[in-house]
């Protein structure tokens, strides 16, 4: 193995057509019946595949398997981030829009599931069923029931103002959510009240209808 | 029910990302899993230390996860990949001076059929192999690593790096025209 097996002094064909037939991305009849004839090209392609079979047996490197494990664990953080942060955008609007109340001063993603919940609840005493009745049972453990209470007539306003009372219709949403509900759970949710609401008229508009909705 | 890992052995690279943008988190841990080697082993041989490889390895797929957005569904995620390793390598060798491989890596050889003749032969390849990257200049030992170790074409290789087709091959004709010089004892040697 010589350098000078590597200039080829051949004048027809170029080393960069040779390394493109050597690693076999190129196919070129003309050149390749040359090369069968001309001792210095074939000395040239064969010195780069003895070159590749050497590099090939030296190997690959891995990292360690907690590497793999970490950068899924991180992918799953970011899928779960980008979520969170759609519902915290919402919950920033309806803080916005319902101002300082005790509740909604939590996180924003908090308050987005909160406010939620309650639009289930409002839409829910259709069916005859208790508001404050079913708020004071369903409150998740970790909001102190008194604030939620305190806030609720605003939600309700809020409610009432966005979507007009008495427009909606018998709904079925009863969930319980918590900041441990899945965004998927509570979505689901979300548009089932959106078609019983009568936001959504047909199937056809559930496809295009998610929380993305709530935040145009 | 989660869909069976087969199923995505069978998928592309840009097959998997879409599963992935789509929040299917399987797709991520495919693609992981199937660059784990190539592109660990172009990083390893590119900066020549275990520690930095596992850096850059874990930067760049972090950027794919920041940027996911900017990938363009039609161009192929091997380049959009292996052009981020690039840039992470090129930073890395600008801020320091060249240094030898130094070893630690998990060294893949298939056990079944390996007398310890063939072990010690492999060992000296690699050893010898990865002294005479180590020799080249990073942008030669850039385009030899990617062609030899992360599958790249040649075509594929300007479009990461951001060179023309002419310079890459010119590149690697030097590279090659090295390698063969640094490795002439192990020619026709194989045990």
């Amino acid at each position: 193995m010589k350098e000078s097996d590597m200039e080829t002094g051949c004048e027809k064909v170029s080393n960069d057509d040779l390394l493109l037939i050597a690693y076999g991305e190129r196919e070129d009849a003309e050149i390749l019946e040359h090369v069968k004839t001309c001792p210095q090209c074939r000395a040239y392609i064969e010195g780069v595949k003895e070159l590749h079979l050497l590099a090939g047996q030296a190997g690959m490197y891995y990292p360690d398997g907690g590497l793999a494990l970490s950068l899924q664990v991180e992918a799953r953080r970011t899928m779960e981030k980008g979520k969170t942060s759609r519902l915290e955008s919402f919950g920033e609007r309806l803080r916005d829009f319902f101002g300082e109340s005790p509740v909604l001063r939590l996180s924003p993603a908090a308050a987005a599931i909160v406010v939620i919940f309650f639009i289930g609840l409002y839409t829910a005493s259709y069916k005859g069923e208790s508001r404050r009745g079913l708020a004071a049972s369903a409150v998740p453990t970790y909001l102190d029931a008194g604030l939620v209470s305190k806030t609720l007539a605003d939600v309700e306003r809020a409610v009432n103002e966005e979507y007009g009372r008495g427009e909606t219709e018998e709904v079925y949403v009863e969930e319980e959510f918590s900041l441990d509900s899945g965004i998927d759970e509570i979505e689901l949710a979300m548009i089932d009240l959106e078609y019983d609401m009568g936001l959504a008229e047909d199937d056809a508009d559930l496809d295009d209808m998610s929380l993305d909705w709530y935040l145009e | 029910m989660p869909e069976s890992m087969e199923k995505y052995d069978r998928l592309s690279d840009e097959e998997l990302f879409q599963k992935f943008m789509d929040g299917d988190e399987n797709g991520f841990d495919k693609l992981v899993k199937r660059y784990e080697g190539p592109l660990f082993t172009v990083a390893m041989r590119m900066v020549g230390q275990r520690e930095k490889a596992r850096d850059i390895f874990q930067e760049t797929f972090m950027r794919v996860l920041k940027h996911k957005d900017n990938f363009d569904p039609d161009g192929k995620f091997s380049t959009w990949i292996y052009a981020i390793a690039a840039n992470l390598c090129r930073d890395h060798l600008r801020s320091r001076a060249r240094s030898p491989i130094q070893g630690g890596g998990t060294f893949l050889e298939p056990v079944s059929n390996s007398t310890p003749e063939r072990e010690s032969y492999l060992a000296e390849v690699r050893r010898a192999v990865d002294e005479a990257i180590s020799g080249l200049p990073p942008d030669q030992r850039e385009v030899f690593v990617m062609r030899e170790y992360g599958g790249m074409s040649f075509k594929e290789i300007a479009e990461a790096t951001g060179q023309k087709l002419n310079t890459v091959l010119g590149r690697m004709h030097l590279a090659v025209k090295k390698m063969r010089v640094s490795l002439e004892a192990l020619a026709g040697e194989e045990a």
